[in-house]
């Protein structure tokens, strides 16, 4: 049980080498370590949920000589998401790629990708965080870049400077804190770091490193035309983790390591770039004429909402009140990474079969598509807020700070934008429910549309029927 | 039994219903009365049932009054539904016509049983709401504006029932029952709600307007038991609701005395202008309900005499109901199988029975009318020998009329219409020897008397002096008010479509104009694409926030 | 658990797991359908009944679910609750028999019975809700569940017609749930009860609860259709017939208006709310929107749109209702819940028929078409009459409870002049068309005749629904004072509310 960490970071990295080595098998050995992955990811939550939070040593070296792997309940919930995600998507880009030269391409950056994440999650210090963020940052690049079309590689390219620009920031406030105290250790920190001349230019320059790599507007500019450009399978991992990835480690800095360094400025700061983003994103993922740049846009928007919590997060006074905040945060990150891949992953469904992803043009997609279409649908409900989706929760624990609080604007910022995630996903319904003579048969490919569907319903019904052991696992940190 | 008796009134006409389209269904329909007419003879007064499921707690009954009106009611429907059996049988749209006749029949009979307000309204409803698809059952012009002038009038009387209803039940705990209901007189407001509402029913002058036209057109049966039963639906409603014998009553009672009294003059006067025998009937029934008027503002202004005068004023109810109920079907008999000798005859004794010629039932329930008088109304006798007077002008017209009407023998009736007319003849004949006293009989020779001259003299002057007559007048009476309230709802009605309309244009305007406007100014927003973004901008926009955030994190210590 | 907390979550069980696996089942397995349909509804209407039963005796049915630390999800069954089961499901078998009849040959059957089947199943959800959380999100999931059913033609009316309705329950439902939210961060979990939780607070938030208030009634007002938020009723009209039947009579406008009566009876209380001062702008929205919904439906010449205006009038008799403090208001504002339900449906549903069988979709069209259609056309006359406020249907006790409650309220100054406003222009637009339909001549040909007169004017599955729900207007109103009744069992839910 306590070596699981390990596992983690072990298999998914084992995949990669034997998908480079035997690319005929690639795809068996990418189903396989995704499937061994998930047990060890549930075995991880199991885990922490029954012990509390793990310390692993790799090769029994102590902190500060060896490399250190901790899981708390937040990163344990994070990275079950990741292998679900992962895993749906691998099955699905199994039928994606259909050329042997483009699968021995893709699966080893893929599970490349994987252990860059995994290992991400369970860093518990900041030089291994960069190693990560940088491997993580670069095999995303790379898969981005695999749609081969010129736009693409644009995309990619500047997708690649953005996040090695990102990466330098962090590198650069991760050497101003090793040089004012000695150590990188995220705990040690936490109890060690003072507001001071060393701590306000390592947190401004960390963080908006990690702002331009989460895409928070309007340092987003790069997200829409590389997840829009991508292919489907690559698309839903970047959006729904990648991105997630950076945010996590905003999170950590600021509630955990940095907790006594924040000031109620610099959150509402956070907060007023979130609303930014839940306008702007919601804004222009109603004007996007395809399904692709919808999506990626929807993510900047729903991005924006965590970034919402912050200054909730630091008004509220430590208890049961700022737990109930912590876990809708939680709770919307999750839901987001389901349903998010989910309609990635529908949309590219409905790329193949249609041969283009204009929204205007897909009049009759419910009688062609019907489980693509309702897993797009249970994506939006989730996107959306709606109940009975874990986001649901999320925004009503949201809501609930915001009154808690006094802050009311951020009320008036999250139904503003829930509204206009609305608008943007029931006019793609509209459409799909509109008319056109289609052959009266429901094409189902089990492989392709069940990883979509199934990944819907996890962010729009089991999250939010069954997702309160969330609040549960949250209490339980380093 | 009794208490079966009772439901079976009502209800037996309602079961009848579902069978009005079968063969045999105009044979049928004649026993559905038959219940009503049982029970006013059979059933005990006093006697009640209670059925507290139905309805919001049906309670059914029979007292004295109640009685009499059972009588003459079913009396009436049983002689019409045998003369309808002759009547409608060449009829394509029979069964339909028996549909409503059943339904206002159930209606009018369940109202006189009913013995609490609901029931009651119940019944008013049920029998207002069928006679209109009797009026508007000949498929002609006329007869679609006559029934729809009738149900609009009944509708506000219906209304003005509710609120006055509701109210009255208000005041005593929301109970409905009569015996409840008639503990304690109604409030000013509340009385006139009953005042008016079944004085539409009843044809108050000025709430007349609906009757004569509906006349004009409703088929003969139908016509007989509306002028003759259902017509005093709305007298039953004032003594249930407005139980005489209460002081506080007595300026009521001075203004249904002066209604009741224009009522008389404007009948007779309207009556005696009028070139149809139908129409002429209808304004006698407005003046004859000016005399019942009359008769419930003198209970209502004289309480101590008050119970004395209901019983004749519904005497009197009874009487003029079967009279004009049987002068209808007289008029259908010369409009259908021509001038008989025995039907001019019959008509004839009817018109010197509702003139109130000594020896007929007019003579009897007009004197005991006289004698309930109280001490301080003796003017009202004056008053009941000019509409005596008045009214034998009106049946010499009335007879003039229908002999000038002549028929055209087209269809001639079978024996059952016939048989039914001389039934009714017969009991009108010979009921005011069955019950009245010797004396009574001989009231009212002198009025008729000179009615009869007068009648003679003009007939003789209108021999020799021929004058065109214009069939215009009647409608310039009858039209004018209504149409004129027609085209003015009409135009408020269409004029607040247009406000709103227009109203509602603007608002669009304003607000295609604010979407333009916003437009403008969100279309340099919208046309911005993030993949536009050069680096410079890029890099601008990342040192503003993390020059933000440093600052935010300095300045906030 | 025992039996007593697994009977809330069946009874919506009962319709969502058939509607579930409709969605899987091919186009052309009617038969497997049908049965999956009829099951349901049949062992919803059993289980609902011994409910009824439990319910009367005071027994306490509840499950709760845990989905956040302080949010449950609470199926609880009370007096009022089992008023809008009891409603619901007895209409969702009527009108699946229905919906049957009418999608013979319709394509996307299994997609309208499985959303079909949704809906019902967050209507009961809602009707279920124990606490203002829960029934938010049976509210929300109303929304969604219909959405599919009003744009099942796929035709750009329909879609269009979705969309507005989308736009406008969606934006209603944030409004409710920031409501929600602020009421839960005042008060802790809302759970329902009997005579309101609320009056207990100190005096210095009652500011914040009148903003509360205002901010859940516009939110439930949307769905009610109180104006101006009605907009959406009249688009909702392009869809089929069962849904518009469904809607109007049960679904989604049914669920506004239950809202309502739940927040100011079980969450404020009825003397609270009066205390703040909150009936009377209740009641005067509802009396706007009675006359102003009348008023529209007297000039449109479509059925279903005229039906669809008189709704919104109709419907605001419930809310009416419940801004006449006392009793007998509350009697005549529950029970016109049930009662509305059942005649709006009626009319739907025969609107349907004279549309399906013979094309007609106007009132200009319906000349002579009673005798064409008999059966049909006598639902429609009852159900009409009932709207009306004609006894012996159901819609003349409701307004009797309703004036009487506001004379005794002392409010009869204004609601008796809306009553009466709002039968007369009931009289006015529904009885041109009975005149037309009974005493017209028919024109040479019907617009599209589809369906041909053989042993029934039309098929049976068409015909049986409205003549049914008809008698069950005309029985409600016959047997009113009958034990359960529906407004016996409103007594009983006015007699709990106020502690009688």
């Amino acid at each position: 049980m306590a070596d699981t960490p390990i596992w983690l970071v072990a298999l998914p990295l084992a995949g990669a080498l034997a998908a480079l080595l035997l690319p005929r098998l690639a795809t068996a050995a990418a189903i396989v370590t995704g499937l061994l992955t998930t047990v060890a990811a549930g075995v991880l939550l199991f885990g922490v949920a029954t012990q509390g939070a793990l310390h692993y040593e790799i090769g029994g070296w102590t902190a500060g000589l060896g490399i250190m792997l901790r899981a708390d309940g937040l990163s344990t919930l994070l990275l079950l998401m990741t292998a679900l995600v992962v895993l749906a998507a691998s099955i699905y880009a199994s039928t994606y790629f259909r050329k042997t030269y483009e699968r021995a391409r893709f699966w080893p950056l893929w599970l490349l990708l994987w252990t860059s994440l995994n290992a991400l999650l369970l860093s518990g210090d900041l030089f291994n965080i960069y190693v990560t963020l940088e491997l993580l940052g670069l095999s995303a690049v790379a898969l981005a870049s695999l749609g081969g079309k010129r736009a693409a590689v644009e995309a990619a390219l500047r997708y690649l400077l953005v996040g090695l620009l990102g990466s330098m920031l962090f590198l650069a406030g991760v050497g101003l804190i090793y040089a004012g105290y000695g150590t990188l250790d995220l705990t040690v920190l936490a109890r060690v770091l003072e507001p001071g001349p060393v701590a306000w230019p390592a947190l401004a320059l960390m963080s908006s490193g990690l702002l331009l790599k989460t895409a928070l507007f309007p340092l987003h500019f790069w997200l829409p035309p590389a997840h829009a450009s991508a292919p489907a399978p690559v698309s839903a991992v970047l959006s729904a983790l990648v991105v997630k990835a950076a945010f996590y480690l905003v999170l950590r800095l600021w509630l955990d390591v940095f907790a006594n360094v924040i000031t109620p400025a610099s959150a509402n700061l956070l907060g007023l770039l979130g609303a930014g983003a839940v306008l702007w994103g919601s804004w222009q993922a109603l004007r996007a004429e395809r399904l692709k740049l919808l999506a990626a846009y929807s993510t900047v928007a729903q991005l924006g909402y965590l970034f919402l919590f912050f200054p909730l997060l630091l008004a509220l006074p430590a208890g049961p009140d700022r737990d109930l905040a912590a876990g809708g945060l939680a709770m919307l990150a999750l839901t987001h990474g389901f349903a998010k891949a989910g309609l990635f992953l529908a949309i590219g469904i409905i790329q193949q079969r249609c041969g283009h992803d204009t929204i205007r043009e897909l009049d009759g997609t419910a009688q062609h598509l019907p489980a693509t279409t309702f897993a797009i649908a249970l994506a939006g409900v989730a996107l959306v807020g709606l109940p009975p989706s874990g986001a649901f929760l999320g925004k009503w624990q949201l809501l609930a700070g915001a009154v808690d609080t006094g802050q009311w604007w951020w009320l008036v910022v999250t139904v503003a934008g829930s509204l206009l995630a609305a608008a943007y996903i029931f006019r793609v319904l509209g459409h799909a429910f509109g008319h056109r003579p289609y052959p009266n048969q429901p094409v189902t490919v089990a492989r392709e549309e069940w990883p979509a569907l199934l990944l819907s319903a996890m962010a729009a019904l089991v999250l939010g029927l069954a997702g309160a052991p969330v609040w549960g696992l949250l209490e339980i940190s380093t | 039994m009794n208490i079966f008796l009772l439901i079976l009134a009502w209800l037996l006409p309602l079961v009848l219903v579902p069978l009005a389209g079968q063969r045999y269904a105009s044979r049928i329909t004649v026993i559905a009365p038959l219940p009503a007419l049982l029970a006013a003879s059979m059933v005990p007064v006093g006697s009640s049932v209670s059925l507290p499921w139905l309805l919001l707690g049906m309670e059914l009954g029979l007292d004295d009054t109640g009685r009499v009106f059972l009588f003459f009611s079913g009396l009436l429907w049983l002689v019409a539904s045998l003369y309808a059996a002759g009547s409608q049988a060449g009829d394509s749209k029979a069964t339909r016509f028996r549909i409503f006749f059943l339904l206002a029949m159930a209606g009018n009979l369940g109202l006189i049983v009913a013995m609490d307000a609901i029931s009651f309204y119940l019944g008013f409803t049920l029998m207002g709401l069928a006679v209109y698809g009797l009026i508007a059952h000949p498929a002609s012009q006329h007869a679609r504006q006559a029934a729809r002038r009738y149900l609009v009038w009944t509708i506000a009387g219906e209304m003005l029932l509710f609120v006055a209803v509701v109210m009255l039940a208000a005041q005593h705990n929301g109970i409905a029952s009569f015996s409840i209901l008639q503990s304690s007189p109604p409030g000013g407001f509340v009385m006139l709600l009953f005042l008016t509402g079944f004085g539409i029913k009843l044809a108050l002058p000025g709430l007349h307007l609906w009757l004569p036209q509906a006349y004009a057109v409703t088929p003969i049966p139908a016509v007989a038991v509306l002028s003759g039963a259902m017509i005093k639906a709305g007298l039953l409603g004032w003594l249930r609701f407005l139980p005489p014998g209460d002081a506080v009553l007595v300026n009521w009672g001075q203004v249904l005395l002066v209604t009741g009294i224009t009522g008389i003059c404007f009948g007779a006067i309207a009556g005696l202008l009028q070139h149809t025998p139908r129409l002429l009937l209808g304004y006698s029934s407005i003046s004859k309900m000016g005399v019942l008027t009359t008769g419930m503002g003198a209970a209502l202004a004289w309480p101590e005499t008050a119970q004395v005068m209901i019983v004749a004023v519904v005497m009197y109810a009874a009487h003029h109901a079967m009279v004009k109920g049987a002068l209808f079907l007289g008029l259908g008999l010369v409009e259908r199988n021509g001038l008989s000798p025995w039907v001019q005859a019959g008509l004839v004794f009817l018109a010197f029975a509702l003139a109130g010629a000594p020896l007929t039932s007019g003579a009897f329930a007009k004197s005991v009318l006289t004698a309930s008088l109280p001490q301080g109304a003796q003017y009202l006798v004056l008053l009941l020998a000019v509409s005596a007077f008045a009214t034998t002008l009106l049946m010499a017209r009335f007879l003039f009329l229908v002999w000038r009407q002549g028929s055209s023998k087209a269809s001639p009736l079978p024996a059952e219409s016939r048989i039914a007319w001389l039934i009714l003849l017969a009991i009108i004949a010979v009921f005011p020897f069955v019950i009245a006293e010797a004396g009574q009989l001989m009231a009212n020779a002198m009025p008729v008397l000179l009615g009869m001259l007068l009648s003679a003299l003009v007939l003789l002057a209108a021999g020799r002096f021929p004058v065109q007559a214009t069939s215009r007048t009647h409608r310039r009476v009858t039209g004018g008010l209504v149409l004129r309230c027609r085209f003015l709802t009409r135009d408020l009605l269409c004029r607040g479509a247009l406000v709103v309309e227009t109203v509602r244009s603007a608002l669009r305007n304003h607000y295609a104009r604010v979407q333009q406007s916003v437009e403008q100014l969100v279309l340099p927003l919208s046309r911005a694409s993030d993949a536009d973004i050069s680096w410079q901008l890029a890099g601008g926009l990342w040192l503003l926030i993390a020059g933000l955030l440093l600052t935010g994190l300095i300045l906030s210590i | 658990m025992n039996w007593d907390a697994w009977l809330p979550v069946l009874v919506v069980a009962s319709s969502l797991l058939p509607g579930l696996v409709i969605f899987f089942l091919r186009e052309g397995n009617h038969r497997m359908r049908t049965l999956l349909n009829l099951a349901g509804a049949v062992l919803k209407l059993v289980l609902v009944s011994s409910m009824i039963w439990g319910v009367f005796h005071e027994h306490v049915y509840e499950s709760r679910w845990t989905l956040a630390p302080g949010l449950e999800l609470v199926l609880h069954a009370d007096t009022l609750s089992v008023l809008f089961v009891t409603l619901s499901t007895v209409l969702w078998l009527v009108t699946t028999i229905y919906a049957i009849g009418y999608l013979e040959n319709a394509p996307h059957r299994s997609r309208f019975f499985g959303f079909f089947s949704l809906c019902v199943s967050a209507t009961v959800g809602l009707a279920l809700a124990g606490n203002l959380f829960t029934f938010v999100i049976f509210y929300e999931l109303l929304t969604l569940a219909t959405y599919p059913l009003v744009a099942h033609r796929g035709t750009s009316e329909a879609v269009r017609g979705a969309r507005i309705y989308l736009a406008y329950t969606l934006g209603g439902g944030m409004l409710l749930l920031i409501g929600t939210v602020w009421l839960y961060v005042l008060a802790g979990p809302t759970a329902f009860v009997e005579g309101g939780i609320l009056g207990t607070l100190p005096a210095d938030y009652h500011p914040q609860l009148k903003m509360i208030f205002l901010l859940l009634i516009v939110g439930l007002g949307v769905k009610a259709a109180l104006v101006p938020l009605h907009g959406w009723l009249p688009q909702a009209m392009v869809a089929p017939a069962p849904v518009s039947a469904l809607l109007h009579a049960v679904a989604v406008v049914k669920a506004g208006a239950f809202g309502i009566v739940r927040v100011v009876y079980d969450v404020y209380g009825v003397n609270f709310a009066d205390q703040l001062g909150l009936l009377t702008g209740l009641g005067i929205a509802a009396a706007i929107t009675i006359v102003y919904g009348s008023v529209m439906a007297l000039f449109q010449d479509n059925l279903k749109k005229r039906l669809a205006y008189s709704t919104v009038s109709q419907v605001s008799y419930i809310a009416l209702g419940t801004a006449i403090l006392g009793p007998i208001g509350t009697i005549g504002g529950v029970v016109h819940l049930v009662h509305q339900g059942i005649m709006k449906i009626t009319l739907f549903f025969t609107a349907g028929n004279y549309a399906e069988t013979l094309g007609i979709h106007k009132v200009s069209e319906m000349n002579g078409v009673g005798r064409r259609m008999p059966a049909t056309t006598l639902a429609f006359s009852i159900a009409a009459l009932g709207m009306i406020g004609v006894p012996p249907v159901a819609g003349f006790v409701s307004k009797w409870y309703l004036g009487l409650g506001a004379m005794e309220a002392g409010m009869a100054v204004w609601v008796m002049p809306v009553l009466i406003a709002s039968s007369v222009l009931n009289a006015a637009y529904f009885l041109p068309v009975l005149y037309r339909a009974w005493f017209r001549e028919p024109g040479t040909a019907w617009p599209a005749e589809h369906i041909p007169a053989a042993r029934f004017e039309t098929n049976a599955a068409l015909l049986w629904p409205p003549v049914v729900t008809a008698m069950l207007a005309l029985a409600t109103g016959l047997f009113a004072a009958a034990p359960y009744s529906p407004l016996e069992w409103a007594t009983l839910i006015a007699h709990r509310e106020y502690g009688l």
